[in-house]
């Protein structure tokens, strides 16, 4: 059985479940936008990202007045919880259509200068993120921009940090690739790192 | 090329080029025990090491193009708060408070009804008319005895 590790979370938690509104308030006002950032950027639509981090939050409220401190911090499970509602949600939309895939691609139109490439760029990077197999996709959007630790991440997606790292990997290196066939003119040249 | 690291084990090359390639060039996303590995095999000018840290840069910088800051959502944050665990109530505030709301509106009404009796006289009146129905007869309205 794994120790129960110090998080900085438990007391806020459980004087939440017992009912203390600034607790609660306390918890939301620290992780609400981590949250909410981590479903929008796996799901790329604001509503469904507000319904997911509202749903996480329930399912908090839930498990509060009984929370105890595990070998994964709380912040790591609300992540957990968080990924899951996407998962479903992505799962759900694949079933539906994949109609809207492509909405975020790079307008092809000419319309030079240094915000149009801005944005051109920044439209390339999200449609590769977003063709990245949805772990891939989890895991560096744990590591890179929800800026967990390796063994954080690994607990939120509840796999071991070998697993995570093949997940990063495999994920960077297709990026790389998808990135390199078409921004070459955005970005330089990814595949070969000449840029030093 | 081994390397040693913090805790006297060595990293070799490819370890170092697995990291890179895993969490990129910002020394900060490495894992925390062999970051002074990854440090020492660049100090050492390994080449493979150090081209599998430019490529990473270059990918860094691609990713930050989609970086964005954390967001407030008043609005949000105010509809998960309305659903957060109430403090328990106290078991018998509540029925206490009941009764008492019903004694004063007792005592209110007696006073209250109080003021709206009938003025003295007229009670009589209408007591002996009813009781002059009961014994089968009209007197107070036939004005007989």
């Amino acid at each position: 059985m794994t120790a129960p590790i110090s998080d900085p979370d438990a007391a806020l938690v459980r004087s939440a479940g017992a009912g203390d509104k600034r607790a609660a308030e306390a918890l939301v006002r620290k992780h609400l936008p981590r949250v909410l950032g981590l479903a929008r950027r796996m799901l790329r639509d604001a509503a469904a990202a507000e319904d997911v981090a509202q749903e996480t939050f329930l399912r908090v409220w839930r498990s509060a007045p009984d929370w105890t401190p595990g070998p994964a911090k709380f912040e790591t499970w609300m992540h957990r919880v968080t990924l899951n509602l996407c998962y479903d949600r992505l799962r759900r939309r694949r079933e539906v259509s994949d109609a809207e895939a492509g909405l975020d691609r790079a307008d092809q139109g000419p319309n030079p200068g240094d915000a149009w490439l801005a944005r051109q760029r920044a439209a390339q990077v999200r449609a590769a993120l977003d063709a990245l197999p949805e772990r891939q996709k989890a895991a560096l959007t744990l590591c890179h921009f929800q800026e967990m630790t390796n063994i954080e991440a690994a607990a939120a997606l509840e796999i071991s940090v070998e697993a995570l790292e093949s997940l990063l990997a495999r994920g960077r290196r297709a990026l790389r690739a998808s990135l390199a066939e078409t921004a070459n003119d955005l970005m330089g040249p990814l595949d070969h790192g000449q840029t030093e | 090329m081994a390397k040693p690291n913090e805790t006297g084990a060595s990293m070799n090359t490819a370890r170092a080029i697995e990291i890179l390639e895993a969490y990129g060039a910002d020394a900060a996303r490495w894992p925390e025990a062999e970051r002074d590995g990854v440090l020492a095999a660049l100090a050492a000018g390994d080449g493979d090491v150090a081209a599998a840290l430019a490529q990473a840069r270059v990918l860094d910088a691609a990713l930050a193009c989609d970086a964005s800051e954390p967001q407030r959502n008043d609005l949000l944050a105010a509809r998960i708060l309305r659903a957060a665990p109430a403090a328990p109530s106290l078991p018998r505030a509540a029925p206490l408070a009941a009764l008492a709301a019903c004694a004063a509106l007792g005592v209110a009404i007696g006073f209250g009804g109080a003021r709206y009796a009938a003025p003295e006289g007229m009670a009589e009146a209408a007591l002996a008319a009813a009781f002059a129905d009961e014994a089968g007869g009209f007197g107070l309205l036939e004005g007989g005895g």
